[in-house]
Order: structure tokens, then sequence, then C-alpha cells
């Protein structure tokens, strides 16, 4: 998939741990490890507000787009 | 949610009690048309194991007998293929009866649980729509079958209408349909559930 979600990058970045983040957002630590993982198919805007409201940060830090088609 | 969970309730009860009454009715006609013959046997008259005196039957009862003996020659009841394919029938609608009640009995287990939008439901549905159409093609040959062997003793004109069963086709190609839309249904929930 062409999007990568650093959302582990920026957990280490702001020192939090991901049940803090779920605590404060009330996302699941499931949900929030499947968004982790990149297995999640889509993130709705009010939980990428959340989580960036935690993180203090913005959407484009957490979502990264790469061309996979120019590596290959 | 609460309908469908009480609807599911009743259904799986229902349909314990409807496979039960089959099985025990498979069994009580096999075992009653193994023996059926409708022989004059001197003044006694044989149904099924028992015999009896003619003096024995009321008039009405009577009345029937002798209505069955002029229309049914003795021929055709003792005709060594129409009984195969009759107990065939038996045994084989029987069997698939039970199958698709069996199918519907685990959906609405499932559905009781709370399990709508899964394989394990599209896989009981097509099952279900499966023996519909295979019962309603074993419905045709055996109509087919069983006018053949008939027609040679008796005339019997044979419509399309009952040769063909149109109703169990339709049935049958709606629950397949019904499963079709349900394996995109169970695409969305899958897809739905990796939404965060």
């Amino acid at each position: 998939m062409g999007i990568i979600v650093n959302l582990d990058v920026m957990l280490a970045k702001r020192k939090a741990k991901l049940n803090d983040l779920a605590d404060a957002t009330g996302i699941t630590p499931q949900n929030l490890s499947i968004l982790k993982t990149g297995k999640a198919k889509a993130v709705r805007f009010s939980t990428l507000e959340k989580i960036c409201e935690f993180l203090e940060c913005q959407p484009g830090d957490i979502l990264e787009y790469e061309n996979n088609q120019e590596e290959k | 949610m609460e309908k469908i969970l009480k609807i599911s309730k009743i259904m799986k009860y229902s349909l314990n009690t409807i496979i039960i009454i089959l099985i025990v009715a498979i069994i009580l006609l096999l075992v009653i048309y193994a023996g059926i013959t409708t022989t004059d046997k001197g003044d006694m008259l044989c149904f099924g194991t028992q015999l009896y005196s003619s003096e024995q039957l009321s008039d009405i009862a009577h009345y029937y007998v002798e209505i069955m003996h002029s229309a049914i020659p003795f021929q055709l009841l003792t005709d060594f293929w129409i009984k195969s394919i009759l107990m065939f029938v038996i045994i084989y609608l029987g069997s698939i009866s039970c199958f698709i009640y069996y199918h519907l009995k685990k959906l609405f287990s499932l559905y009781e649980q709370g399990l709508i939008f899964t394989i394990q439901n599209i896989k009981h549905i097509k099952y279900i729509a499966w023996g519909i159409l295979i019962s309603a093609f074993c419905r045709f040959i055996f109509t087919i079958g069983i006018w053949f062997t008939v027609n040679k003793h008796i005339n019997i004109p044979l419509s399309i209408n009952s040769a063909i069963p149109i109703n169990y086709i339709l049935i049958g190609v709606i629950a397949y349909s019904i499963s079709l839309v349900m394996e995109e249904a169970n695409k969305l929930k899958e897809e739905n559930e990796m939404v965060i």
C-alpha cells in the first residue's frame, strides 16, 4: 500500500505509549494496533483529529505517501 | 437486532422439532410402504401388514376400498418399478429436506449468537439454495419417471405445471442470489471493521 502510517515514530518522538494514546483518545488499543501495523483500510477524520490533538502534530506527520511503482 | 434474536430462537426450536418429525415420518413411511398390498385374500383385506375382515370395515371405509380397487389396477400397486421409485422418492426427498432444515437450523443458531454477516452464514445459505435446486431437479425426474410407469396402466395427462417445480426453482435461485448478496455484505463488514 502506498500510504504509510508513522504512528509508532510519532509516539516514540513524544515518548508516549500506545495505551496512553488509547486512554486519551478513547480509541481501543486493538484499533490503534491495526492502524500502527498498516492493516487499516481507512481512517476517520475524527480519529485523526484525536490522535493529532494528543501527539500535537499534523496529519502529514502520521501519514506518508510512498510511490511503490518508482521502486519497481 | 432483538427481533432477529427472538425469531431465531423460535425458528431454531421449531426446526429441531420439524427435523425429528421428518425423520420419524420417513421411517414410518418406509415401514408402512414396504408392506402395502391391496389384494383381497378371500374375505380379508390387506392394508400394510394388517389383515382386515371386510365386515370389520365401516360402510365409508368399504366405499373407499372399492373406489381404490376400481381406480388402481392391482398390477400397478405391485409393479416393481413404481414401488422402487416411490421408495427412492421417500428416501431421497426426505433426506434432502432434512439437509435443508439442518442448515436452516444452523443458520438461525448463528443468528441467535448475533453472527449475521459471517462466512459460515453464507456457506449455510448456499447449501440451502443447492438443496432446494437439487430437490426441484429430483422432483422433475421423479414426476416424469412415475408418469411413464403409471402411464403403462392408466392414461394420465402430464401437464408442464406438475412436471416442472417452478416454485422450487424460483426459491432456490432466490436463496442463491441472497448468498451472493451476503458475500458482498461480508466484504463490506470486513472493510468496515478495518476503518479506524
